[in-house]
């Protein structure tokens, strides 16, 4: 302690001008907006004193750490009179301490100097949002401010040691800063491009601000400690400095570059058992067969990674689909038949690059996702696939295209009116695209809970639009969903579940009330209503009209019943539990649509893809599973997509 | 307890090795002046004893502590100048003197003040004003100030005039005579140390090729002289160990390592007319064993 305590006095006491400069730079400060010509701009006497005067301290506090940090150990080096110290009993921890706290106090006192006539003479300090300097009003922006002087600091010792020390192992060092830079951001670019961005970043996560923050500290305490091995181990001699000053900075940056590699690698390894709860499932429409379903939810113990996977039940083939974010959340879309899902991604810089669209040709054996040429600058606002999948139409601001997915060959280009709000966008059948649209001079309704959408059909063939009617009376329209043929769509506004005619909006049947109403079209366009009853479960069959009741199946003891997949028209799997918990064993029955028959396929394990919950969730587990279940959101119907099609007649 | 022990120390500099296996003692209360030409090792020896570098084999004790790794607290009674003085040029004499007082456990500040009076040196001249001799007197002020048991000297009067040479050898009789502390110093003037030094160390090459008493040394080489005539008796030196042996006109000179009073009598050759026989100054010593002589006169 004596020995730091002696060096610290020592280098205070050797830059003690350093505090009259200081202390003139803040006489300036009071001074210079007296003279005439300076007084401008409706600032007040008091404000331009204090913007001044904290203006010249953050210089002159920046300008002090680098030329400390650049002198304070590497000139005495050079001048060879390091020897001093080391020839007394001066350890090197008290020597290296006590001339860094001297850099550290001259440096920040040098700014603190600056302030002090200012704030004896009137000047106003409390600078929010004055000159951008609006961080300096909070613990946070000193903070700041302090970490940027200490980075300085080091950096200027560690920069004067390497190029004083006129040793080869510069170009070491050269090698080094590129091989750390490299690994750096490859690690960083795959962060960004799975969306994750710490906070402080343009679309950052809050969650991950300790990213920021090692990013901030790791390269300052690894300058701090290479400083420290310079003088520990390299002592009075130069370039032995240099060497444990290089080779102890570019081993901890190296292993934290290589650690951040890992810890990159790791979070974009997430499965979908990785997952620690479902956010969003998206399921082939009902009526297709298809194994596959989309999925997304955070990854456990990965804060900020919301992956997105298609999963094909039957093989237990995972295909990751980008990710979501507070920023970022457009699904995948699945056609009606099943056989393609589309996607968008950033394939360069995720909020920056255009979006490109990727599709998976769901059927074909091992496919893999394939970058599709369409591409969008600004996320599209309204997104659909054709129903044989080979179409993709977008709105962007106030243009809707229309592309091939396969080739990316534009099949049309409609202009529409500006200020729309909320496209949404169907294929009713490949040849048209219907768009649904709050109009432009319904602005001011559209911010209110009930509005109106406009229904615009347009034929790819001919280009011509029609409007076709009007979708009024909702009251917030949370889900809909199309008809397998476009025509009809079961449309859930408020507690309401009603069948209107998707082309005219015309109401065509109410489905039920209560917020936990649900339906589901079938082929052939029947619906399956699941209803609630107390000790059992019905299954309603509704002709296309939505008011014939063609069929009703009860299952008594059942408490949870979820609508699988028709294996062929006239039939319908579904899987049932008696005891209401989504991990116990389902039974599976197979439907006959015709002539009421139920067969019991036995019992099945399903995966259950439980929503994110405040505690946490649960981890997914698919190991062993023969399928997955899942609530439908805003009903009680529940959803499974099974293994194998053994069970299809 | 020797105040200083070398164990195998070797350094080397990439390809070039500096030190080669070098073992000494300084036994306490001694002087030690360790001698050696330019580029002989002596700077690296010193580093190593002073715990400014690590040797890359073997091992450094300095008051019982490794010299390396416990510097600091060996350091406490030790008092060293340097080869260039290294104070900090702002400083004055009397500030470095507040300085060290703070780290060591007994200063004599007085007895500083007293020391640059007595060399004539103001105390409030910033060292680096100080003429070269004038810091190398403040530095060994700055060494002797602290009362240290051993006192580490590299070259303490290099570069100096005859008058600074005297000054600096006359404060260190003063001090042996007072204190009777350990000396290890490494000098070229050999003519100042040799009525001080103890114990002899020549390095050569990097390789400690001498470590004796200055006494015995000095008694044991000697230069013989005698007529060409005789030439045929330099084979009769052998027993003495010649180290060099040269015509001069008419004589033959020839310094030998191994004299021994007894047997050179007893040889033919000191039976001989006019064989004469001279003692050797350090200097001379020193210059037989490390001067360009070939490998085969040793």
């Amino acid at each position: 302690m004596r020995g730091f305590l002696a060096v610290f006095e020592r280098e205070l006491s050797q830059r003690r001008l350093l505090a009259v400069l200081a202390l003139g730079f803040g006489a300036v400060a009071v001074v210079m907006p007296i003279l005439p010509g300076l007084h401008k701009g409706g600032s007040t006497l008091a404000e331009l004193r204090g913007g001044m005067a904290l203006g010249l301290a953050l210089l002159l506090s920046a300008l002090t750490a680098v030329y400390l940090g650049g002198s304070i150990l590497a000139s005495d080096l050079l001048e060879r009179r390091l020897g001093f110290y080391f020839a007394r009993p001066i350890s090197g921890w008290a020597l290296w301490a006590g001339k860094v706290a001297a850099a550290v106090a001259l440096t920040f006192g040098a700014g603190l100097l600056v302030l002090l006539p200012a704030a004896l003479f009137g000047g106003d300090l409390n600078l929010a949002g004055y000159w951008g300097l609006n961080v300096m009003d909070s613990p946070r922006g000193f903070v700041l401010w302090g970490i940027g002087l200490l980075f300085l600091l080091f950096a200027a010792n560690a920069v004067s040691v390497m190029v004083r020390s006129r040793s080869p192992w510069i170009a070491f060092d050269l090698v080094a800063l590129v091989v750390v830079a490299a690994v750096i951001s490859d690690a960083w670019d795959r962060l960004r491009l799975v969306g994750i961005v710490p906070s402080g970043q343009p679309h950052g996560i809050d969650s991950l601000v300790w990213l920021t923050r090692s990013w901030a500290v790791v390269p300052l305490a690894a300058m701090a400690a290479a400083g420290a091995v310079q003088v520990l181990r390299g002592r009075t001699d130069l370039r032995r400095a240099h060497r444990a000053l290089s080779g102890t900075l570019w081993g901890l940056l190296l292993a934290f570059a290589i650690g951040f590699e890992g810890f990159t690698f790791w979070m974009v390894s997430a499965g979908p058992e990785d997952l620690a709860g479902v956010t969003e499932v998206v399921a082939p429409p009902a009526g297709s067969s298809s194994p596959w379903v989309a999925m997304e939810g955070p990854a456990a113990n990965r804060s900020g990674y919301s992956p997105r996977f298609l999963y094909d039940v039957t093989s237990g083939r995972t295909v990751r689909t980008g990710f979501s974010s507070p920023w970022w959340d457009v699904p995948v879309r699945i056609s009606a038949d099943g056989r393609r899902a589309v996607w968008l991604e950033f394939t360069e810089s995720p909020y920056e690059s255009p979006m490109v669209l990727y599709r998976l040709d769901l059927e074909a054996p091992g496919a893999q996702p394939v970058a599709t040429p369409i591409s969008f600058r600004f996320l599209p606002e309204g997104m659909a696939i054709s129903p044989d999948g080979r179409r993709f139409a977008a709105v962007v601001f106030d243009r809707l295209t229309v592309d091939d997915v396969e080739t990316g060959r534009l099949l049309a280009a409609v202009g529409l009116p500006r200020d729309t709000w909320q496209s949404r966008l169907a294929f009713p059948d490949p040849g048209h695209v219907r768009l649904y649209q709050v109009p432009a001079d319904a602005g001011a309704q559209a911010a209110l809970p009930e509005h109106a959408f406009d229904i615009v059909e347009l034929d790819l063939a001919t280009g011509k639009r029609e409007a076709t009617g009007r979708l009024s009376g909702g009251r917030g329209f949370v889900v809909w969903t199309l008809s397998p043929d476009g025509s009809r769509m079961i449309l859930r506004t408020g507690s309401r579940l009603q069948l209107r005619d998707a082309r005219t909006g015309e109401l065509l049947a109410s489905l039920g009330a209560g917020k936990q109403a649900s339906a589901s079209f079938l082929a052939g366009g029947r619906i399956a209503v699941p209803l609630s009853l107390p000790g059992a479960r019905e299954l309603q069959i509704l002709a296309p009209d939505g008011t014939t009741e063609l069929r009703r199946f009860r299952f008594e003891g059942v408490r949870k019943l979820a609508l699988a997949d028709q294996p062929a028209p006239g039939s319908l799997r579904i899987a049932t539990s008696r005891t209401g918990d989504p991990r116990s064993p389902w039974e599976v029955r197979l439907l006959d649509l015709e002539t009421g028959g139920v067969r019991s396929l036995g019992e099945r394990k399903l995966a259950y893809l439980a929503p994110l919950s405040k505690n946490g969730g649960e981890r997914l587990s698919l190991e062993g599973t023969e399928g997955v279940v899942w609530g439908a959101p805003f009903s009680v119907q529940e959803r499974a997509v099974l293994k194998d099609a053994s069970d299809r007649p | 307890m020797n105040p200083i022990v070398l164990e195998g120390m070797t350094v080397r500099y990439g390809d070039r090795l500096a030190l080669d296996n070098v073992s000494l003692a300084v036994p306490e209360g001694s002087v030690y002046a360790l001698l050696g030409r330019n580029g002989s090792g002596k700077s690296s020896l010193v580093r190593c004893l002073l715990g400014g570098q690590k040797p890359e084999a073997g091992r450094v004790l300095i008051l019982d502590r490794d010299a390396w790794t416990e510097r600091a607290s060996a350091l406490a009674q030790v008092g060293v100048v340097p080869e260039e003085p290294d104070a900090p040029p702002t400083m004055n004499a009397r500030q470095l003197s507040r300085f060290c007082s703070r780290l060591y456990p007994a200063w004599d500040a007085a007895g500083m003040e007293a020391r640059l009076k007595r060399f004539g040196i103001s105390a409030t001249t910033p060292f680096g004003q100080l003429s070269k001799g004038q810091k190398g007197q403040v530095s060994l002020a700055l060494a002797l100030a602290p009362a240290p048991r051993l006192l580490v000297l590299d070259d303490p009067t290099l570069g100096l005039d005859a008058v600074a040479r005297k000054a600096v050898f006359g404060e260190l009789i003063g001090e042996l005579a007072d204190r009777g502390i350990t000396v290890f110093i490494t000098t070229h003037d050999l003519a100042g140390i040799e009525p001080i030094a103890d114990r002899v160390g020549v390095l050569r090459a990097g390789r400690l090729v001498l470590d004796e008493e200055m006494e015995a040394l000095k008694g044991r080489f000697r230069r013989v002289s005698f007529p060409r005539a005789q030439a045929a008796g330099v084979s009769r030196l052998e027993a003495l160990a010649p180290l060099a042996v040269a015509a001069r006109g008419w004589e033959v000179e020839a310094v030998v390592s191994n004299y021994d009073e007894e047997s050179f009598t007893a040889s033919r050759l000191g039976k001989a007319e006019d064989p004469e026989v001279t003692a050797l100054t350090l200097e001379e010593i020193f210059i037989a064993l490390t001067g360009e002589v070939e490998e085969g006169n040793r």
